[in-house]
């Protein structure tokens, strides 16, 4: 049958799932191009390279040292989502300095014990703006990622289990969506609804419906091929059954994952634009319009666009990190 | 010739001239890959020869090492592996010889290529989709500077001619995916041999085949390679190849060196314990061990195969005559796939005008190459593809008609157990979920006494019933065959397919699970349908066999008829490509 | 082949389609009325006069039924008229013209410097059998599309243009002004197509046919060469839609932040004005730079991988 045509097939198939690369400059979901590239791989490394067979009953703690989250990069980029979520959910905790009326005679001093991350031109302890800017940022990302999650999701698994038609007609519009770049999407929608924190989290939001739609698709149509399905049928399995028994919790783990990786990329669009001047309405302090605020002295202070941004760098590079870790336990796990 | 006295595992054999060198000498390798838990010893202390233009075939189940030490030869162990003590020396001359184990990274490409040939495992996969065949096949050339850039091609259309390519010109312009399997794999050879190298390993070289193609490309490269007088290292899991083709054979077991020997000496005398039971497993190679010599271990649990085999079809003659329908009917079956999209218009005839009738209480094998369709019609019976054309009728009732309620009970009756153990049950699952899905979908009793069945179920497949809160990834293939065929059994149908049930598994598995089968057919009156492509199995399960060949069923009747007595010439070609043949006729003579 | 060529420029002229629709549905019909954000963003919130909102509507045939309207803009659309900017009056066409060359300049050399910097790292990064050098090459990817575009180009003209004014801060002048928000733009597209690239090598180097090509005594660098880059590389290169979308976007905070006239600047300004007209057109060039490079990949695709040029692809059937 390998000569009937599934060499084109696999081209096609390695061609579509590198299209469904989310449109924005975010990190590149890893998970959609491997899922097609790795089932062609895994039964390779089987056969040919094999490796010693380690038995299959190797204890819950040894598995556990395995799992791609226990290693010390992940382990980091917890500890920094940790922190950063903390500071979110109590501010004050984290600093006592008042982040929207300064002191202004202390105003653009550099770094020190006293201002981790120096003052600005009003002032106002830098390092408390940042921390006290990070509720409004996370909000608007985990807002953006419902969003895109939600409506995603739903889109994906009814095209995938319905097929047809509707398949075809959903298929298309995320072609349209994929086809018009994320934060010009974004920029469009905010035109629209106008400007402040939570309707760029919707903006952004939008703009990432089709990369969760295409993933979902492709992961409930991998599981409703897949043998085991068959097998649930075979045995009697009514579809709704086979639907929330095998199909949802076996196609939501790569999804769930490509949320956590997808979390740095919405925290980039969201910064960008609030940096571009869309997004909170000075003095309340977010990531992206405290970067824009120190454009004017970047002669003269450094840290002013310097340190608020490096946290937002930080905090995107974690929560890749993570995505990335989830994904692999739960290909593991598999 | 010492054949008398048993080798010790790990000694060289002296079967040649103590003065003749070998082309290769392996002693005491050990090969360790690094684990997330510390390095793992894959290899430890394998030692073995192979003579100049001899052929040694080195056999195991997977794990046991045998590909590890292959790829050890050629220099391509994969990064995480290493070599951790021991010497490869290759080379019959002195001058030239060249100790491999300690050889540096770069001065291996002088080596590979010219002095070393490797026949890869899967053709499917082994050159490069998109360069032509000619250029990969010159490339091997051009590397050892056998030829200038417009040589290389002229010679590599000669070689492909020498592998057996017809019209070489136009095949050398191609690309792989424009040629079958068995001609890859020709041109794999011939790449491998281009430089005529002193040795070549053959690393499964045919396990991707179908077994007609698998003997033309085996006699093609002993054909070569006895021509050039280069020597092969053969590895493979298939004892039965191991008889046909091998002068000496070498059995590993994780990681060592079991024993070696002359093949025709292991195979009539083996010493090790562990090489009988291979032995014994090899369905291709049964026929030819002798009645009771080999004693099997742990006998509870595999029984010997003969003697169960008996018992079945005991069972099966004590059996009322079926009703002349017979229990499966199939007739006039045909199916027609469109592919390479709506528009392009090509289709294939996948099912032909298929019929036979299986009895109840018997086995019914289809066997076939690869694309044959038989598993489409296992597919049509089970109504899981529509027909075009024909009917199924199973106990007298039309399986294409049935709906809703109908179709449910029809296909509680009809079970199927699919090929691969490792794709079929669902990873999130338990072992207990995995066998109470079918008692759940047909609100079978209540959840205590689902609980009772699913360890009965267990037990009757000789699983532990502790397994039942185990999830599929930490059992082993042969379990998670069991798994699946104690869900197929949940039911009590009346009918099993199995299709191909035993080709993902190692042989000594394959062995114990068909035991199993056969005793269950015994127990509870079954009636299978078995799908295969190995004739060797088909013999040991089955009652009457069904050969099919592009979609048509071309022959029909009892195994033993078929297979000692073929009538269409593609069962005869088929039933001569099963290896161990060349074996049994020499052991004969 | 023709056949081939048809159906993917109808497929092309399709999602064309369906972006105008897509983008005219928000823009227009989701808002309650169009006119009065315009005239609502243009007096800085400061009240609409009603008789200005009804001419405005009147103009903008605000006042026909949404699909009168869809018609009508799509017709004008076709003749490449793109209606004109509410804030200036200019006609869109006109505006985006004026941007689009210096922009191309910006994506191009970003472009270029993104494929070679992802490219070599790529390369490298699976060529090399040292493990250390590895690990460090390929932690830098995560770390590229990690950082904001915005933060990299304040910090590069902090570094480049205040502390060693090597380069200009801002403005169009000359190629100098053109490297840091080039370098700005390359950085998360680079940090992309090494991710791509490195996963399709590391794949290509785990696969069979390059076991083949070492066991005929090949050395790593011929099989990198001619063996892993072409295998990988092919693939990738349906990415390159994406990736010219992505230089699009990524313009609007490079030249914002650099402070240079250009595709980007337009649409910073259109948002901030909510000039509806613009903002339309604009979405529009991007999609259509979008469909248009998937199309010449999509035609190129068949020349360069055998395995789906249309007659070969007959013969194995």
């Amino acid at each position: 049958m390998s000569l009937l045509g599934t060499r084109p097939a696999d081209v096609v198939g390695a061609r579509r799932a590198s299209a469904v690369l989310p449109a924005s400059p975010g990190p590149v979901s890893t998970g959609t191009t491997s899922t097609g590239a790795s089932s062609a791989g895994a039964a390779r490394t089987t056969s040919l390279r094999a490796r010693p067979g380690t038995g299959p009953a190797t204890g819950r703690l040894a598995r556990a040292r395995r799992h791609p989250l226990a290693r010390p990069g992940a382990l980091v980029a917890l500890l920094v989502v940790t922190v950063v979520v903390a500071w979110a959910l109590v501010p004050t905790a984290f600093t006592s300095a008042d982040p929207i009326t300064g002191v202004p005679a202390d105003n653009l001093l550099p770094p020190s014990a006293a201002h981790w991350f120096g003052t600005d031109h009003l002032g106002r302890d830098l390092f408390a703006r940042t921390v006290h800017g990070t509720g409004l940022s996370l909000q608007a990302a985990a807002v953006a990622i419902v969003i895109a999650l939600g409506a995603g999701s739903l889109l994906g698994l009814v095209a995938g289990f319905v097929g047809g038609r509707v398949d075809d007609v959903l298929m298309r519009l995320t072609d349209v969506l994929l086809a018009i770049p994320g934060l010009l999407l974004s920029l469009a929608v905010v035109t629209v609804l106008g400007f402040g924190t939570l309707k760029v989290a919707i903006a952004v939001g939008v703009a990432s419906v089709a990369t969760f739609a295409r993933v979902m698709r492709a992961e409930v149509l991998r599981v409703r091929s897949a043998t085991y399905v068959e097998a649930a049928r075979l045995a009697g399995a009514r579809r709704g059954s086979v639907v929330v028994r095998h199909v949802v919790p076996n196609a939501a783990g790569p999804v769930l994952a490509l949320a956590t990786i997808e979390l740095g990329t919405v925290v980039l669009a969201v910064s960008a634009l609030s940096f571009l001047g869309f997004g909170a309405i000075p003095p309340t302090p977010e990531w992206g319009s405290l970067v824009a605020e120190g454009r004017n002295y970047l002669a003269t202070a450094w840290w002013y666009s310097t340190l608020p941004g490096l946290v937002v760098a930080v905090v995107v590079l974690s929560a890749g990190r993570l995505g990335r870790a989830f994904e692999r336990g739960g290909r593991t796990a598999r | 010739m010492s054949t008398q006295t048993p080798t010790l595992p790990g000694a060289p054999e002296e079967t040649h001239a103590p003065d003749a060198r070998p082309v290769l000498a392996v002693r005491d390798l050990r090969v360790t890959y690094d684990g997330t838990d510390g390095p793992v010893e894959a290899v430890r202390g394998v030692s073995l020869e192979v003579h100049p233009g001899e052929v040694v075939a080195l056999v195991g189940e997977s794990g046991s090492g045998k590909s590890t030490t292959a790829h050890a030869v050629v220099g391509l162990l994969p990064e995480t592996g290493r070599i951790a003590g021991g010497r490869i020396d290759l080379g019959d001359d002195e001058r030239t010889s060249l100790e491999l184990a300690s050889l540096p990274v770069r001065a291996w490409p002088r080596v590979r290529g010219a002095r070393i040939g490797l026949v890869p495992q899967d053709p499917g996969v082994a050159l490069n989709p998109v360069q032509r065949v000619g250029d990969q096949v010159a490339e091997a050339l051009r590397i050892h500077a056998r030829a200038g850039r417009r040589e290389a091609h002229a010679q590599a259309v000669e070689i492909l001619r020498a592998v057996g390519i017809d019209e070489p010109q136009a095949r050398a312009r191609q690309y792989p995916h424009e040629l079958s399997g068995g001609m890859r794999q020709r041109v794999l050879i011939g790449i491998a041999l281009a430089c005529e190298p002193e040795l070549v390993v053959a690393d499964e070289p045919t396990s991707a085949l179908d077994v007609t193609v698998q003997r033309r490309v085996l006699d093609l490269l002993a054909d070569l390679t006895s021509r050039t007088g280069t020597a092969v290292l053969l590895i493979t899991h298939d004892l039965a190849v191991a008889a046909d083709r091998a002068e000496r054979i070498v059995v590993m077991k994780d990681g060592e060196v079991v024993e070696t020997g002359p093949t025709a000496r292991v195979l009539s005398d083996p010493q090790h314990p562990y090489t009988r039971e291979l032995l014994a497993a090899a369905p291709g190679l049964r026929a030819a061990q002798r009645p009771g010599t080999a004693p099997l271990p742990d006998e509870r649990d595999r029984g010997s195969s003969s003697r169960v085999q008996v018992r079945a079809r005991a069972v099966a003659a004590d059996l009322p005559t079926p009703p002349a329908g017979g229990l499966l009917v199939v007739d006039g079956l045909r199916k027609t796939f469109q592919i390479g999209g709506r528009r392009s218009g090509a289709s294939v005839r996948a099912v032909d005008d298929v019929s036979f009738s299986v009895p109840r209480g018997s086995a019914f094998a289809l066997v076939g190459e690869s694309g044959s369709g038989k598993s489409t019609t296992a597919r049509l019976v089970l109504d899981l593809e529509r027909a075009d054309a024909g009917s199924v009728r199973f106990d007298g009732v039309d399986v294409a008609g049935a709906r809703g309620d109908a179709l449910r009970t029809l296909r509680r009756r009809t079970q199927l157990v699919h090929q691969n153990p490792y794709a079929s049950l669902d990873p999130r699952f338990t072992v207990g979920q995995v066998v109470d899905e079918p008692l759940r979908a047909h609100r079978v009793g209540t959840a205590a006494q689902r609980r009772d069945r699913v360890a009965e179920l267990l037990d009757q497949v000789r699983l532990p019933a502790a397994l039942a809160r185990r999830r599929p990834g930490e059992l082993s293939g042969g379990q998670r065959q069991r798994v699946a065929i104690a869900r197929a059994l949940a039911l009590d149908p009346d009918l099993l397919v199995l299709d191909e049930p035993t080709s993902a598994l190692d042989v000594s598995v394959q062995a114990r699970v068909l035991d199993l089968l056969a005793d269950l057919r015994a127990q509870r009156g079954l009636t299978y349908l078995f799908i295969s492509h190995d004739l060797a199995v088909v013999r040991q399960v089955a009652d009457e066999v069904g050969v099919m060949s592009a979609g048509r069923l071309v022959e029909t009747g009892p195994v033993d008829q078929v297979f000692d007595h073929p009538q269409h010439p593609y069962t005869v070609e088929l039933v001569g490509a099963i290896p161990g043949r060349h074996h049994e006729r020499e052991a004969i003579r | 082949m023709s056949a081939y060529v048809l159906r993917r420029v109808a497929a092309a002229v399709v999602v064309l389609l369906a972006a105008f629709t897509v983008t005219f549905a928000v823009l227009y019909l989701l808002p309650s009325d169009p006119a009065s954000i315009m005239l609502d963003a243009g007096t800085g919130g400061g009240g609409v006069d009603p008789a200005q909102a009804e001419a405005l509507r009147e103009r903008l045939g605000l006042d026909q039924s949404p699909a009168e309207q869809y018609v009508a803009a799509l017709g004008r659309t076709a003749t490449g008229d793109l209606g004109t900017s509410i804030s200036s009056g200019a006609p869109v066409a006109t505006l985006i013209a004026q941007a689009l060359p210096e922009t191309a300049k910006l994506a191009g050399f970003a472009l270029l410097l993104a494929v070679a910097g992802g490219a070599g790292l790529a390369s490298l990064a699976t060529w090399t059998r040292s493990p250390r050098l590895r690990g460090l090459l390929l932690a830098l990817p995560p770390l590229g599309v990690a950082v904001p575009t915005f933060w990299v180009g304040l910090v590069l003209l902090q570094l480049l243009s205040f502390r060693l004014p090597v380069f200009p801060a801002v403005g169009n002048q000359g190629f100098a002004s053109l490297v840091l928000p080039a370098v700005t733009l390359a950085v998360p597209l680079s940090a992309t197509i090494a991710q791509v690239l490195a996963q399709g090598m590391r794949a290509a180097w785990g696969a069979a046919y390059v076991e083949t090509a070492l066991a005929k005594g090949a050395t790593r660098t011929r099989v990198q060469l001619r063996h892993v880059t072409r295998n990988a590389a092919l693939p990738s290169l349906t990415l390159l839609g994406v990736l010219v979308g992505n230089l699009l976007a990524g313009a609007v905070v490079v030249e914002t932040v650099f402070s240079r006239q250009g595709f980007g600047r337009l649409v910073q300004a259109a948002v901030t004005t909510q000039d509806i007209p613009v903002v339309l057109g604009l979405v529009l060039v991007a999609a259509l730079v979008f469909v248009v490079v998937n199309l010449l990949v999509d035609l190129a695709y068949p020349l360069l991988d055998p395995r789906t040029a249309v007659t070969s692809y007959a013969r194995s059937l």
